[in-house]
């Protein structure tokens, strides 16, 4: 059975999984469901890398792995290194067909990971690698990072003191290295995050793919908001879901009927809490500006 | 599950060797998700306790034939419901809350037409039984109880005073609301279940309601509200008055009606609407007289409207002094009145003004409602306030007869009578099985705390799985509207007003296959679970699953971590968290 009244058609998602439950993930992890998803995309065979991050801890401990594919746990600073070795490893023993995937948090990502990721980009190796933002360290305790958001309380931009300053904009940083395919996804759109990994694997050369995730503990909010949330962040413009194809094309997968003021996603993060409505308004203006700035490129494509 | 059990060949790093299933994160879980199965507003509000949410699915996907079925387990005449129930199911539909209410009344038209040009028929195969049900009055509540009683095997005779079945759905309501073939097409499946009918057979004068009682192990009364009323104003015994069923009767039998040119109708409920727009069609002037405002009515809106496009005319806030005219009624001395107390909850009471005026008519039809005619009843029945008095299903007092329809203090509908039918039904089913008949015995086929029966919705596990029936009716708030777009009703065709006003046709156009699924797929099947696999798709745990047993999903509670995103994504409200302490 199925839904013919429903807005999508959750028939075209693959079955197989490639996580097995017992993962140690906090309940209602953006993050995990993330990788679920992320995998059903990719299919076989696939590796994964990934650098110091609350998916090293995910996975359990050893001899413990909820993963179905193999895994390499690497430095924090060091994922776009290991994922071109390993590329080259498998590519000289004739496994040329193995798709390597690196998995970094923003941490490891916008911070600690950017010298390698840069360099693995300007030499356009022939790997995936993905960014999963949940927009703090949160595996260490919620400390902010590049990803943060401009206005979010964590442990080290306290309430009193928030973060002052905006969230890097990673997308430009990839795209200005002219990869051949970025995208931005959530798995608040399953289907739209699962073809864009299907579509990624299909494409030769350096490929960013860039996941919201949202994570419960560290936004301030219940468990099962996550998808919700994730939702509203696409929903307001907060995180437009698109994909780019050789730094050029932009097109975005998935437009909202109706845009919902950034409020609405604020409110329901207790990282959020101390926003007045002031603050709340220029919050907006800074995400139409940047919205505005997308759609120019957008629509660009759309009426190329 | 598959493991990754492989001897390690290299010691220069570690490698997990054991999958995390060993790891039972459920014992995390504070609260857990519970698959329930709740009740949908529409069906909370429909006397004949209709699945709505599994019919408009089933029409949704094309199975007509389906939905057809699910739909006669509580009502045998979807046809005649699909054009004449009133549809409280759309004043309650949480779609109207999103954008506007589903068309439920067309759907069901649709599916009950489907019924008749395709020939369906009951599967009519339960144990045959040798006790013998009378039932008195072949009217929707008397039909339906027929159908129920036949279909668990009784011998059930039928006796009514007129020469065809239908009451008042025949005599009553006119062809253009209700076409005679829709009627007898209903009805003829009916008679194919193997019912005896006796018509022209009125029973306390052809038959002796002694030699009822002695003949038959139980009986259900359901024949209609009859005794005139009547106004107590000067001239009301000039020629040219009639009584608003018995003129519909004439209208019905084919007779041409003696009317004149001017008509006013007196009366502010359905039939006063059908009499005036009757009368339109055999070209009257008609004004209809109501003591109250407009939207104290009792009559259906749609009908009032429809009334009025035809041409009827209303005059509200008067009463009636005096009937002018020598021998034959030559006009009205009318009265205003003004409404004390009338607010959203009451509906007023009239008080003169003492302002008088006069209006010219040749006819005037009384549409001020029936009572019981306590006369055509047996004498051991006891009333309160002019209707039968009846136990919990229709039984009066302790005896073996049963009562249904206009009889009984229940709202004068075609489809509050089937509903009635149906509780005599169960009532007298289980008053020969020797059950007791209390208010909780039919506890298991109620929805909630309504008194309406539903076969489909407590017996069916077509087409939703039922599993942990609540009480609780699903409102807009227990749904996640995201996965719902916005897209308008289907338009009712309706043929343009002086066209309808000049012939006995059906004023409503059935609506095609597509107009009709489409519709169908606007229902947001409150509170079932489809099958959409949201919650299988959204778990972060990999807990959700197909149930083996095809019903639906089951969550694996050795891992579920009770986190409620399955509850919060579900766009029905099939699911619900469970605080308990494991």
């Amino acid at each position: 059975m199925y839904s013919l009244n429903q807005r999508f058609d959750n028939r075209d998602i693959p079955e197989e999984e490639y996580m097995t439950p017992g993962h140690v993930a906090c309940a209602g992890c953006g993050a995990a469901l993330s990788m679920r998803l992320a995998l059903k995309g990719l299919g076989m065979p696939t590796a994964l890398v990934i650098p110091a991050s609350c998916w090293t801890v995910i996975p359990g401990l050893w001899p413990m792995t909820s993963m179905k594919v193999p895994l390499f746990h690497t430095a924090f600073e060091a994922t776009g290194a290991t994922i071109s070795g390993l590329k080259a490893a498998y590519r000289k023993r004739g496994m040329d067909n193995i798709c390597v995937v690196g998995w970094a948090g923003d941490g490891g990502t916008f911070d600690i990971g950017i010298q390698a990721l840069s360099a693995a980009a300007e030499r356009n190796e022939d790997v995936i690698y993905v960014c999963y933002d949940n927009e703090a360290y949160m595996n260490t305790g919620i400390q902010r990072s590049g990803g943060t958001p401009i206005g979010a309380w964590t442990s080290t931009t306290p309430a009193k003191n928030p973060k002052a300053v905006p969230k890097k904009d990673i997308e430009e940083i990839m795209l200005a290295h002219r990869i051949p395919y970025l995208a931005t996804a959530t798995a608040a759109y399953p289907g739209d995050l699962i073809a864009k990994f299907k579509k990624a694997r299909t494409i030769k050369g350096m490929r960013f793919i860039h996941l919201l995730s949202a994570c419960p503990a560290g936004w301030k909010m219940p468990e099962n908001l996550s998808v919700e949330v994730m939702r509203l962040a696409v929903l307001s413009n907060i995180f437009p879901l698109y994909e780019v194809e050789n730094s050029e094309i932009y097109r975005q997968t998935i437009i909202p009927e109706e845009i919902v003021p950034v409020e609405r996603y604020v409110r329901l993060q207790g990282r959020f809490r101390h926003l007045s409505d002031h603050d709340i308004a220029r919050y907006q203006e800074m995400i139409d500006q940047r919205f505005e700035r997308l759609k120019e490129r957008f629509d660009k494509t759309a009426n190329a | 599950m598959k493991h990754i059990d492989q001897k390690v060949p290299t010691t220069l790093c570690a490698i997990s060797t054991t999958s995390s299933a060993v790891n039972k994160t459920g014992s995390w879980r504070f609260s857990r998700p519970v698959f329930i199965d709740s009740i949908p507003p529409c069906s909370y509000e429909c006397p004949a306790g209709e699945d709505v949410a599994g019919f408009m699915y089933l029409a949704a996907n094309g199975r007509f034939e389906e939905a057809w079925r699910l739909i006669i387990k509580d009502n045998p005449f979807p046809a005649i419901t699909g054009r004449v129930c009133f549809h409280g199911c759309e004043a309650k539909c949480n779609r109207a809350e999103h954008d506007e209410a589903v068309s439920i009344n067309s759907v069901e038209r649709y599916i009950g037409d489907y019924g008749l040009n395709h020939g369906l028929t009951v599967n009519n195969n339960s144990a045959k039984r040798g006790e013998k049900v009378a039932i008195v009055g072949a009217g929707p509540a008397g039909l339906t109880a027929s159908y129920y009683l036949r279909l668990w095997g009784y011998h059930v005779t039928i006796f009514d005073s007129s020469a065809l079945p239908g009451g008042l759905m025949r005599y009553g309501i006119p062809s253009y609301r209700l076409p005679k073939e829709i009627l007898d097409g209903e009805i003829s499946r009916l008679r194919q279940m193997g019912l005896n009918f006796k018509m022209g057979t009125t029973v306390g004068k052809d038959i002796s309601w002694n030699k009822i009682d002695r003949q038959f192990d139980a009986v259900f009364v359901a024949i209609g509200a009859h005794r005139e009323a009547t106004l107590k104003v000067k001239g009301i015994e000039k020629k040219g008055i009639l009584n608003a069923l018995r003129f519909l009767r004439e209208v019905n039998l084919g007779r041409q009606p003696v009317l004149g040119k001017r008509v006013a109708v007196i009366g502010g409920g359905n039939s006063a609407i059908d009499c005036a727009r009757v009368s339109r069609r055999f070209d009257a002037n008609v004004t209809i007289i109501y003591r109250r405002r407009e939207a104290k009515m009792p009559a259906n809106a749609e009908e009032i409207k429809m009334a009025r496009e035809e041409g009827v005319q209303f005059l509200f806030q008067a009463v009636p002094l005096e009937v002018c005219g020598n021998e034959t009624v030559a006009g009205l001395r009318l009265q205003k009145v003004a409404l004390k107390n009338a607010n959203s909850s009451d509906r007023g009471q009239p008080v003169p003004t003492g302002e008088t005026f006069y209006i010219d008519c040749d006819t005037l039809i009384l549409a001020i409602g029936e009572d019981v005619n306590k006369e055509d009843l047996p004498r051991h029945i006891t009333y309160k306030r002019n209707r039968v008095e009846t136990g919990h299903m229709g039984r009066i007092g302790d005896s073996k007869f049963f009562a249904g329809g206009d009889i009984i203090d229940t709202p004068r509908t075609v489809t509050h009578a089937i509903a009635s039918g149906k509780r005599g039904a169960v009532g007298i089913d289980r008053f020969l099985a020797g059950l007791p008949l209390g208010k909780s015995s039919l506890d298991p086929y109620r929805l909630g705390d309504s008194e309406n029966i539903s076969f489909s919705l407590t017996t069916s596990t077509v087409p939703f799985p039922k599993r942990n029936r609540t009480r609780e009716v699903v409102n807009y708030s227990n749904l996640n509207p995201f996965y719902f777009d916005r897209r308008p009703r289907m338009k009712t065709g309706i043929i343009p007003a002086e066209e309808r006003a000049r012939s006995f046709q059906d004023v409503v156009i059935s609506p095609i296959e597509e107009e009709v699924t489409t519709e169908a797929r606007r229902c947001f099947n409150c509170g079932s679970c489809t099958g959409c696999g949201n919650c299988y798709l959204f778990c972060p745990d990999l807990c959700v699953k197909n149930d083996p047993d095809g019903n639906g999903y089951t969550v694996d509670m050795d891992y579920c971590k009770g986190c409620g995103i399955c509850v919060q994504e579900c766009p029905r409200g099939a699911i619900k968290m469970e605080f308990v302490r494991e």
